[in-house]
């Protein structure tokens, strides 16, 4: 990622991978800015995971293939870095291995819905707790617990614009724009 | 890929254990199912009789030096990240403040923005719409079908709801708008060409404006040319004043030099101008200097004649989008919607057109909702019939009216045109109205009555006729009830003060209004009472007429009262739309927009019984 942001921006990244039956991975990665109007989206065609994947990744399968195959893709193509990554993918929380940039789960507000457009989040294997969390207005943020210090970039989003904001409406956004580029008639 | 044991699936080796190192994976192969040729492997990626694909099999064991020990196989997993898809979406300077705005200058008739009439932001926990972020409510811009491009698309695609681009913008608006609102902003946020088609009395300005609003505050629009009936600016000033406080406006008016100026005056990004002066400053709005990002026409009906001048001109105006705010779109015929999709969208419909074409083509520029679609609380119209009797003067006026007019259109032949029936109408009508003799009227008779009811219960009524003649005679007969005039005798700048006058003043029961001069874009919803002294010929300029009084805001059920002097011409005409009116209501559902709502020569000549002649057929 080239770090060509202006200092002092809060520039927010959310990354969204959904699974939709049967052509397997969508991923989408949408930066705003602090009005919430975006700035940069890429997202991914659908990735299937080869079988020998699917039998030697076993139950991090969906790590594998969210955090270290498409987030990471993604997260590799923005030209604006964002200050902080949000995703609503817990699966694709392993990308910090690669980025340098603090990423946390924001659980889905709705979960157990249908999910919109046939777009589902791959379903959690870990628990709650293996995760550090921390809850901000009522809304827990979970990242991974070898990156203990990342839990102070949670302090950007309860400033002034961004708090109004609300951080889970631009994953229906994603969403949106994964339909929008894959839809159903296409790829079916 | 950290360092991990996986048992190896039975499916593929069940005698090996797996190991993977940084996603080499080795194994042993089953010696007694593995290729013995080696290249067969690396061709096929066939391991244990099973296609792997994307493995790719490496150091490999030299065959040739067997041993007694078990092969090793290593086996790199593919190391590809997935293609993607990037966009970069080009970012306004920001949204300009909603406080600040341009000074006028001395001289120009920018409509600065007083303080006091500054949004009524009475609390900002219930006005502000960041407040409607704590509930579901998310309106999202849509992308036009017209729109091809996967990157313009997603430009919409991925903008905020405008409940958030409010929020940031700190919009504040005078009262929440309702959802249906929020959805027709979004509508024609996106559009480069577009129809608002609400029923009256829905806010089509209120969008309208706030949709420009918007545009104008993220940067995605410089400038908006708004075209309106003369008797409309005023009203449009005001609710630019209400919903849009921080843009500034000029009204084009006053001598040619000075509308020069104001024409080419960058400082106030919307500018109103009316239909009659277009006219006038076609050279100037034809000058290559000349171009707006939006042009807006209110009214829209006002070019369903495409060959007319005031057409012409409209339609010539360089500009990047192009709206259409009407509630009817079709007044007579299918003609008219082609004639506004000509502004719209140059030959995007023709006249043959089939409907099914028509809608298909059209379905996607036009937004239209009803009042009981979207406002199932809105208190209702009651519509009561008053079927008069003709006195006896007048009864005996119109029989011998009508004998002789039949007569005479007998004797005209094949000579015979639409015209000379309209006359015989006008005639008869006007009869019903009063006796052209004695003034004798029981119309009068019935309406006096009733506003004086009206009048003691502390009400307001609007009385509607197509002759200023007649609410001449009205007005006279309910000297009483302090009525005030709103006819096309009235001078533009003096139309507001009779509005005032009969909102504010207490003694003022009745307004008596021409349909031509009241029947659009007046707001007098705190008028409960509406009487159709006379018929206008087309149902569509009748309601709105009557949706002057009932629209948004409206706090009470308004009762329309249609006087109609019964086993007369009036009645004959009513009786063929309403048959019209129900039938075209079943079009209506089926298409999404009526076909033709007023009379047809053949009906027109029908009324007396005659046959369209051949000439007239032809022509």
């Amino acid at each position: 990622m080239d770090a060509s942001h202006t200092p002092n921006r809060l520039l927010l990244g959310f990354v969204s991978i959904r699974e939709r039956s049967p052509h397997g991975y969508f991923g989408g990665f949408l930066v705003i800015n602090e009005l919430a109007r975006p700035l940069e989206f890429h997202c991914t065609l659908p990735l299937q995971p080869s079988r020998a994947q699917r039998i030697l990744f076993g139950p991090t399968l969906d790590e594998f293939v969210c955090g270290e195959q498409i987030a990471r893709a993604m997260l590799g193509k923005v030209k604006t870095k964002p200050t902080v990554v949000l995703t609503d993918t817990p699966a694709a929380l392993s990308v910090r291995h690669w980025i340098d940039v603090p990423i946390f789960w924001l659980q889905e507000e709705h979960q157990g819905e249908e999910p919109a457009n046939g777009f589902a989040i791959p379903s959690q294997k870990r628990s709650e707790s293996e995760y550090a969390s921390r809850v901000i207005q009522g809304k827990p943020f979970y990242w991974l617990p070898s990156y203990s210090g990342d839990g102070v970039a949670l302090d950007g989003l309860t400033h002034n614009g961004v708090s109004q904001l609300d951080l889970r409406e631009p994953f229906g956004r994603i969403v949106e724009a994964l339909a929008e580029a894959h839809p159903r008639s296409k790829v079916a | 890929m950290s360092e991990n044991e996986f048992q190896a699936s039975q499916e593929f080796c069940s005698q090996v254990i797996v190991k993977s190192h940084a996603d080499v994976l080795e194994c042993t192969p089953n010696l007694s199912r593995w290729p013995h040729d080696p290249t067969e492997c690396e061709e096929t990626h066939l391991w244990d009789g099973k296609l792997l694909p994307g493995l790719q099999v490496t150091n490999l064991p030299d065959w040739n030096k067997a041993s007694d020990l078990p092969k090793v196989l290593a086996i790199q997993l593919s190391q590809s990240l997935p293609r993607t898809i990037g966009f970069s979406f080009p970012e306004s300077s920001g949204w300009l403040t909603t406080t600040k705005h341009s000074s006028p200058q001395p001289g120009s008739n920018l409509e600065e923005v007083p303080a006091s009439v500054q949004p009524d932001v009475r609390s900002s926990d219930d006005l502000s719409i960041g407040n409607a972020l704590k509930t579901p409510r998310r309106t999202r811009l849509q992308p036009p079908k017209d729109l091809v491009r996967l990157e313009d698309r997603l430009y919409y695609v991925l903008q905020p709801p405008l409940e958030t681009i409010a929020q940031s913008a700190k919009l504040t608006f005078p009262f929440q708008p309702f959802p249906y609102q929020m959805e027709g902003i979004a509508f024609l946020f996106p559009r480069s060409s577009a129809i608002l088609a609400d029923e009256m009395g829905l806010g089509k300005t209120m969008q309208a404006i706030t949709a420009i609003r918007m545009l104008l505050l993220s940067g995605e629009m410089r400038d908006a040319l708004l075209i309106c009936p003369k008797p409309l600016v005023t009203n449009w000033v005001r609710e630019f004043r209400q919903w849009a406080p921080e843009i500034p406006v000029a009204v084009i008016e006053g001598d040619s030099s000075k509308r020069a100026w104001v024409w080419s005056n960058p400082q106030a990004p919307v500018k109103i101008a009316n239909y009659e002066l277009m006219l006038r400053d076609s050279s100037i709005i034809n000058d290559e200097s000349i171009h707006f990002d939006l042009v807006v026409l209110d009214e829209a009906q006002r070019i369903k004649n495409r060959n007319s001048t005031t057409s012409e001109v409209v339609r010539a105006i360089p500009r990047s989008r192009s709206w259409a705010l009407t509630g009817t779109p079709i007044e007579n015929s299918i003609e008219d919607l082609v004639s506004i999709f000509e502004f719209l969208s140059p030959g995007t419909l023709r006249d043959d057109m089939h409907l099914k074409s028509l809608g298909k083509a059209t379905r996607d520029h036009i937004l239209r909702r009803t009042k009981d679609k979207v406002l199932a609380d809105m208190p209702p119209k009651l519509f009561r019939n008053a079927d008069l009797d003709l006195s006896h003067e007048q009864r005996l006026s119109y029989r011998v009216a009508e004998e002789e007019g039949i007569v005479h259109l007998s004797d005209l032949g094949e000579s015979i045109t639409v015209q000379h029936v309209f006359e015989l109408v006008l005639r008869l009508k006007q009869i019903c109205n009063f006796d052209p003799v004695t003034g004798a009227s029981s119309k009068l008779e019935r309406l006096e009555a009733d506003i004086e009811e009206v009048s003691a219960s502390g009400q307001k009524a609007i009385v509607f006729s197509q002759w200023v003649e007649t609410l001449d005679v009205i007005g006279t007969k309910l000297q009483r009830f302090n009525p005030v005039y709103y006819t096309g005798r009235v001078p533009s700048k003096k139309r507001d003060n009779v509005i005032e006058q009969f909102r504010n003043d207490p003694k003022c029961s009745v307004i008596l209004m021409s349909y031509g001069a009241g029947a659009v874009g007046l707001n007098l919803q705190f008028c409960h009472y509406v009487f159709l002294f006379d018929r206008w010929w087309n149902p569509a300029v009748e309601d709105q007429a009557i949706n002057r009084a009932h629209r948004l805001g409206v706090k009470q059920p308004v009762t329309v009262t249609r006087m109609m002097a019964v086993e007369t011409i009036e009645q004959r005409i009513h009786d063929v739309l309403e048959q019209k009116r129900a039938l075209l209501q079943i079009l209506f559902e089926e298409a999404g927009t009526p076909r033709n709502l007023g009379l047809n020569q053949q009906e027109i000549f029908g009324l007396f019984g005659l046959q369209v002649p051949k000439v007239a057929k032809a022509a």
